[in-house]
C-alpha cells in the first residue's frame, strides 16, 4: 500500500520536528479559536435581542406612540373608539436590586392574554397571581437568586427605594429573553416609575386597513408606528460596535490564515528534496498529493476542533465585555446564555480545514510541478525566486495602488472598506521579499568589511530568500497588524480624552442619577437650579435635559440645552462657518447634529429633519451644525431650550452645570454647591469635570477591552506563526550549521550567526511593519472605523507602541533562533553531519 | 620533529540501550608530522568514528588523543573548535558543502572564521582554484557541480587556510577512477607542498598506495597490514 506508507512517512516527519507539529496545531487553534468566539458573541447578542424583542412584543404590529409619554386618558378613549381591536397598555422602565438592572415591565394583564407574550407564553406559571400588590419574576432569574413567592425585594428606581413583595415567577420558552424581568400590573409599575398617569406606550395588534383607520382617529400629537421599525432602529444601535468587532476577528482570520498558510507551506517546502526522492522511487504526482492533503486535514482538523472549543469558552468571556458595552452604551440587554450553532460550529472547522487545505495545496502543487532532479538542486529554486522578486514586488505595488484608490473613493460601503484593507496588505506582503532581498545584500556588503560572521548571517537571508522571504512577510504583516490596532485604539483614546476636554467646560455639574447610563431619565429641582445659578461663585451655567425624539429618519437621543451667556462653550462645532451655526441654532428653527448622525444619514448644514414633536405634531427643523461627538454612535441631537419650549410642555432639567468665577477657590465652590445639593432631599449626583472626564475615559477603555483581548490573541497567533517559519528554517540547516561547526566556527560564533541572522529578520519585520501598520490604522481609523461609527478623528501613535513592535518582532525572532542552536549543541556535531 | 597526532588506548563506544558497542577498543595510532597515512577496513568499522575523534568532533571516551602537542581530553570545546579551525582540515566521506554558498565563498569559510579580509580571501583562493581545476566556477553552487567537483572543492576548503593535518574521509569514494586518480594526486601534490600530515580513509588499495604506511581497521584496532594481505582484500 503505497498509500498507507506515504502517511507513515508523513508521521515519521512529524515525529522527528514534534515542535514543528505542535505550532501547526497551536496557530491553527488560535486563528480559529479568535474567530469563532468573535461569530458567536456576535450572534448571541443579536440573538439574546431578538428573543427579548418577542417577548417584549409578541403579536404587536404597532404602537401608539407620543413625543413625552401617552396620557391613560388616550387609551381609554381608544377602547372606546376601536372595542374589537386589540390593545394593551405598556410601561418600561428600569429598577435596581443590589446594583443589578432588572427591566420593569408594567402590564394590563387582561389585555396580555391575546398578545401571546411572555406573561402568557407559558402554562405553569404565577401569572394569574398578578395583581396591584406586588411583582412576578422570571423564573430563570428567581431560581438564580434563591427567591420564592412571598419574598420582599428592595427595589431602587430614580432616587427612591421601595420594598415590595414578589407574588411568584413567570415562565417563559425563552428562558435567557425573560433573564432579569420583573413585570407589575400597570397601576403599580406607574407608582414605582413615578409616571404620574402616562404610559410608554398602546400596543396594538392591527391589520392594514385597520391601522389606517387608527392614523385617522390620531391627533398629530400621537403617532402610530411600527413594530418592526422600532427594532430596526435598536438593532441598528449595536451594528457600528458588531461591525467593529467582526473587523478585528477579520484582521485575525487575515492574519491567522497567513501564518495558518505559512507554517502548512514550510512543512511542505522542508520534504521537497524529499518528496523528488520519492518521485524518482515511482511514486505518482497523485498519490504524494493525495498524502499531503490527508496531512492538511488531519492537522487541521484537530487544530479546528480544539479552536472552536476554545472559541465557546473565549466567547463566555467577551460575551461579559460585549454586554456590558452595550448597556453603557445603548440598551438593557440580558445576555446570559451563549448562542451556539451547528453552523458556527461547522463554520468555524471550515475556516481552519479550509485555510490549512488551500496552503497545503499551494504549496504541494510547487513541489509536485518541480521535477525531481530540480527539486535536489536549491540554488536553482533560490535563483527563480529572486528573478520573480521584481515581478512580484510590482504585482504587489500595483495590488496596493488599487487598495489606495479603493479606500479614499467616496463609499459609504464598509465591504470596500475592508477589501481595500486586504488588498493592501497582500499587496504589502509581495513587496517584503524583494525589500528584505536587497536590504540584506547591501547589509553583508556594508559587513563584510567588519565582521564575517556577521556579513555571513545578512548573507544566507539574501541566499535563503525563498524561505526567509516569506517569514519576513509573515512575521511583518502580524506584527503590524498589532501596531496598526494600537494606533487605532491609542488615536481613538487620544481624541476622546482631547474632546472631553473640550467639552467638560464647567467646573462642576449637577445631575440625577440614573439606573442605568445610557438613560438619563430623572428631573431636578427648578429651586436648586436657581440657587445653583444665584450662588456669589457662580459665573454662569448650563443646563441640560436629556429625551428621545422621534424623527423622520429615527429616533434620536436629545440634549436640550440652555449654554453658558448663550456661547458655545463646550460645543465642538466642526462644520463650515460655526459662528452662524451657532447664532442660527439659538434664534431659529434649527438644532445641531452629531457627526455619526450627519455621518450616517448624510445630512449636512441646511438641510432639514421632520421632527415629532408634543405640541403641534411634526415639525421641520434646520440642520445648523454638525458637533463632535463621541458619547454616542447612534447620532444625537442638540437643541436650545427656547426652540425645544416652543414645540414641548416639558420644563425639566435634568443636569446643570457651573462655571465658577475666575478668582474663586474652586475647591470652596465645589464644597459650597455640595452642601446645597445635599440639602435637597433628592440623591443628586455632584461631578467635578475631572471626575466625569475619568469617568468616560474608563467606559471608553471597557468599550475597548474586547478589541484589545483581541489584539492580544492576534499576537500570540503572530508569535506562534513567526516561532514556527523562523523555526522550520532554523531546523532545515541543521547540517549546515554542523558542517561550520566541523570547519572550525566556535559554539559563540554560530550562536551569534544564528541569532543575528534571526534578529535581523526581527528588526527588519519590525521596521516593514511600521509603514503597514500605519496604513492599517488610517483605514481603521478614517475608512472601517468612519463607516461603522460615524465618527472622525486624528491618528496619534502611542507612547511605546513603536518599541514595542519591535521587541514582539524580535523577541519571536531571537526564540526561534536560539532553539535550534541549543538543539545543535546538544546533539553534537559528529551526529549532525550523519543525519540525512 | 614532534608527532601531529599520537594515540594511545583509545575506545569508543555508542551505547544502545543498556549495552555498549565498541567501535573503537584500545586503539593506539602515532603519526609524524608530514606523515601521509592510509586506513582501510571494512564499512562500519570505525574509520569515520576515528577521524571525527581526532578532529575533536566526537568527544575522547577513554584513552589519551593528542593532536599536534594538545591533549584533546582536556581541552574545552572552544580550544578544540580553535584547533580545527587553524589547523586541520577536514574532508567527508558525503562532501558537506554549504548548499546556500557558492563555491568560493565554500573554499574561503575557514579564512573567513579566522578574520581574514575579503581581499587576502580572494588572494588565497585563486592558485587553489587554479589548482582543482575550477576557475570560472567560483560563482557557481555546489548543487550544480558533479560529485567530483563538489569533492574538488571539498578539499581545497580543507587546504585553504594551510593546516598541519589534513583528514580525509574517502575523498574518492564517490568517484570513477581516473577521477579518484586526478583527486588523489592532487591532494598528495598540496599535501606535500604545504608538508601536511594527510590520515586518509579509503577503500581502494589503489589510493593506499600513495600513503607511506598504510593500516588496516579491525575489531576496534589499527593493525599494520602486509601487502600480502592487502592484496587479498581488494574487496574492501
Ligand atoms: N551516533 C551513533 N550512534 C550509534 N551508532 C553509531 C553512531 N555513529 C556511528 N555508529 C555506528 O558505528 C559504527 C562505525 O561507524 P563509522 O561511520 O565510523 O564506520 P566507517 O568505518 O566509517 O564505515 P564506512 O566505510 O561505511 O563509512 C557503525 O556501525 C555505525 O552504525
Ligand atoms: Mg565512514
Amino acid at each position: 500500500m503505497v498509500g498507507a506508507l506515504l502517511l507513515r512517512s508523513s508521521v515519521t516527519f512529524y515525529r522527528q520536528h514534534p515542535l514543528q507539529l505542535v505550532l501547526s496545531v497551536l496557530g491553527i487553534i488560535l486563528g480559529v479559536c479568535i474567530v469563532t468566539a468573535v461569530w458567536i458573541t456576535n450572534s448571541s447578542s443579536k440573538r439574546a435581542f431578538a428573543l427579548s424583542t418577542e417577548s417584549l412584543y409578541g403579536r404587536t404590529t404597532h404602537h401608539i406612540v407620543a413625543a413625552d409619554g401617552v396620557d391613560q386618558t388616550v387609551y381609554s378613549g381608544f377602547r372606546k373608539t376601536f372595542p374589537h381591536i386589540l390593545a394593551a397598555p405598556i410601561i418600561e422602565g428600569h429598577a435596581l436590586i443590589d446594583n443589578n438592572v432588572f427591566s420593569l415591565l408594567g402590564v394590563d394583564p387582561f389585555s396580555e392574554i391575546s398578545f401571546q407574550r411572555v406573561l402568557v407564553q407559558s402554562a405553569n406559571s404565577d401569572a394569574y397571581k398578578l395583581d396591584a400588590s406586588g411583582l412576578l419574576l422570571s423564573s430563570v432569574t428567581s431560581e438564580r437568586l434563591n427567591l420564592s413567592a412571598g419574598d420582599v425585594l428592595s427595589l431602587r428606581t430614580g432616587n427612591d427605594t421601595t420594598d415590595i413583595k414578589l407574588l411568584g415567577s413567570f415562565d417563559s420558552p425563552n428562558p435567557a429573553a425573560s433573564e432579569g424581568m420583573l413585570i407589575g400590573d400597570i397601576a403599580l409599575v406607574q407608582m414605582l416609575l413615578k409616571r404620574g398617569n402616562v404610559i410608554d406606550r398602546i400596543d396594538i395588534i392591527a391589520n392594514k386597513q385597520e391601522a389606517t383607520a387608527i392614523r385617522d382617529f390620531l391627533p398629530p400629537t400621537l403617532k402610530l408606528s411600527n413594530a418592526a421599525a422600532r427594532n430596526q432602529t435598536m438593532l441598528a444601535m449595536t451594528r457600528g460596535f458588531q461591525i467593529n468587532l467582526t473587523a478585528m476577528s477579520l484582521l485575525s482570520l487575515l492574519v491567522g490564515a497567513f501564518l495558518i498558510h505559512n507554517t502548512m507551506s514550510f512543512t511542505v517546502l522542508q520534504r521537497r528534496e524529499l518528496f523528488a526522492v520519492k518521485r524518482t522511487i515511482g511514486v505518482s504526482v497523485q498519490s504524494l498529493f493525495a498524502s499531503v492533503l490527508i496531512e492538511a486535514v488531519l492537522i487541521s482538523l484537530v487544530g479546528s476542533v480544539v479552536g472552536v472549543l476554545l472559541g465557546l469558552l473565549l466567547a463566555h468571556q467577551l460575551i461579559q465585555l460585549t454586554t456590558q458595552t452595550i448597556n453603557d452604551l445603548y440598551f438593557v440587554l440580558h445576555v446570559q446564555k451563549i448562542w451556539f450553532t451547528p453552523w458556527l460550529f461547522f463554520g468555524g472547522l471550515l475556516l481552519g480545514v479550509g485555510c490549512s487545505v488551500l496552503a497545503a495545496l499551494l504549496s504541494a502543487i510547487d513541489a509536485a510541478r518541480t521535477n525531481p532532479v530540480q527539486a535536489h538542486q536549491r540554488s536553482a529554486t533560490e535563483q527563480k525566486t529572486r528573478q520573480l522578486l521584481p515581478l512580484l514586488a510590482s504585482i504587489g505595488i500595483v495590488i496596493m495602488l488599487f487598495g489606495v484608490a479603493l479606500a479614499t473613493t467616496h463609499t459609504q460601503s464598509l465591504l470596500l472598506g475592508f477589501v481595500a484593507l486586504m488588498l493592501i496588505i497582500v499587496g504589502y506582503g509581495l513587496l517584503l521579499p524583494g525589500i528584505s532581498f536587497y536590504t540584506s545584500r547591501a547589509l553583508k556588503e556594508i559587513l563584510s568589511g567588519i565582521s564575517p560572521i556577521l556579513s555571513m548571517a545578512a548573507g544566507s537571508i539574501e541566499r535563503n530568500i525563498s524561505r526567509t522571504g516569506l517569514a519576513i512577510a509573515a512575521l511583518s504583516i502580524a506584527v503590524s497588524s498589532t501596531f496598526g490596532v494600537d494606533v487605532m485604539i491609542g488615536s481613538f483614546r487620544t481624541s476622546v480624552d482631547n474632546w472631553l476636554g473640550n467639552t467638560l467646560k464647567s467646573d462642576v455639574y449637577v445631575s440625577v442619577p440614573s439606573t442605568v447610563s445610557s438613560r438619563t431619565g430623572g428631573v431636578l429641582n427648578k429651586t436648586l437650579v436657581a440657587e445653583i445659578s444665584q450662588h456669589e461663585q457662580v459665573d454662569s451655567v448650563s443646563t441640560g435635559f436629556k429625551t428621545n425624539i422621534r424623527t423622520s429618519i429615527g429616533e434620536f437621543d436629545t440634549l436640550v440645552l440652555e449654554p453658558h451667556n448663550n456661547q458655545p462653550v463646550g460645543i465642538n462645532i466642526i462644520s463650515n462657518d460655526a459662528p452662524a451655526g451657532w447664532q442660527a441654532f439659538i434664534s431659529d428653527k434649527a438644532l445641531l447634529i452629531s457627526e455619526p448622525m450627519a455621518n450616517k444619514y448624510r445630512l449636512s448644514v441646511g438641510n432639514s429633519i421632520s421632527l415629532f414633536t408634543e405640541l403641534r405634531g411634526d415639525v421641520e427643523f434646520t440642520v445648523s451644525g454638525v458637533i463632535r461627538d463621541y458619547a454616542s454612535s447612534h447620532g444625537q441631537m442638540t437643541m436650545h431650550r427656547n426652540t425645544f419650549n416652543a414645540y414641548w410642555k416639558n420644563r425639566s432639567i435634568s443636569s446643570v452645570g457651573a462655571i465658577f468665577k475666575q478668582s474663586t477657590d474652586k475647591s470652596q465652590a465645589t464644597q459650597d454647591i455640595r452642601s446645597l445639593v445635599s440639602s435637597q432631599n433628592q440623591a443628586l449626583r455632584l461631578q467635578a469635570n475631572n471626575e466625569i472626564h475619568e469617568s468616560s475615559l474608563a467606559i471608553f477603555d471597557r468599550t475597548f477591552e474586547v478589541t484589545r483581548v483581541l489584539r492580544w490573541l492576534t499576537v500570540g497567533v503572530a508569535f506562534v506563526g513567526v516561532f514556527s517559519a523562523l523555526l522550520a528554517l532554523n531546523l532545515e540547516r541543521a547540517r549546515e550549521f554542523a558542517v561550520l561547526r566541523a570547519t572550525g566556527t566556535s559554539r559563540k560564533q554560530l550562536l551569534v550567526l544564528i541569532t543575528s541572522q534571526t534578529l535581523w529578520m526581527g528588526v527588519l519585520a519590525g521596521l516593514l511593519a511600521l509603514p503597514l501598520g500605519w496604513a492599517m490604522a488610517k483605514i481603521l481609523i478614517h475608512v472601517i472605523n468612519l463607516r461603522s461609527f460615524g465618527w472622525s478623528m486624528d491618528s496619534f501613535i502611542p507612547n511605546g507602541t513603536i518599541s514595542s513592535t519591535f521587541i514582539l518582532s524580535c523577541t519571536a525572532a531571537i526564540l526561534a533562533g536560539l532553539y535550534p542552536a541549543w538543539r545543535l549543541s546538544r546533539s553534537g556535531i559528529a551526529q549532525q553531519l550523519r543525519s540525512e | 620533529m614532534s608527532d601531529a597526532v599520537s594515540i594511545s588506548g583509545l575506545s569508543h563506544a555508542y551505547n544502545r540501550s543498556s549495552k555498549p558497542r565498541f567501535i573503537v577498543d584500545n586503539l593506539s595510532l602515532d603519526v609524524s608530522m608530514g606523515d601521509i597515512v592510509a586506513i582501510v577496513g571494512r564499512s562500519g568499522s570505525g574509520k569515520s568514528t576515528l577521524l571525527n575523534i581526532i578532529g575533536g568532533l566526537e568527544p575522547v571516551q577513554s584513552g589519551k588523543v593528542r593532536v599536534l602537542n594538545n591533549t584533546l581530553n582536556h581541552m574545552s570545546d572552544t580550544d578544540r573548535t580553535a584547533l580545527r579551525r587553524s589547523d586541520i582540515g577536514f574532508i567527508y566521506q558525503a562532501f558537506n558543502l554549504i548548499p546556500t554558498l557558492n563555491v568560493a565563498d565554500n573554499i574561503t569559510l575557514p579564512l573567513a572564521l579566522a578574520g581574514h579580509t575579503t581581499r587576502s580571501r580572494t588572494e588565497a583562493l585563486k592558485p587553489l582554484l587554479n589548482a582543482i581545476g575550477l576557475e570560472d566556477r567560483g560563482d557557481d553552487y555546489p548543487d550544480v557541480l558533479s560529485g567530483g567537483e563538489q569533492q574538488r572543492v571539498a578539499i581545497a576548503r580543507a587546504l585553504i587556510h594551510k593546516p598541519a593535518i589534513v583528514l580525509a574521509d574517502e575523498p574518492t569514494g564517490n568517484l570513477d577512477a581516473q577521477s579518484g586518480r586526478n583527486i588523489l594526486s592532487l591532494l598528495d601534490a598540496l599535501v606535500k607542498e604545504q608538508r601536511s600530515s594527510l590520515l586518509l580513509v579509503t577503500h581502494s588499495l589503489e589510493v593506499a598506495q600513495v600513503a607511506d604506511r598504510i593500516l588496516v581497521m579491525s575489531n576496534g584496532k589499527l593493525l599494520t597490514a602486509e601487502e600480502s594481505q592487502l592484496n587479498g582484500s581488494l574487496a574492501w
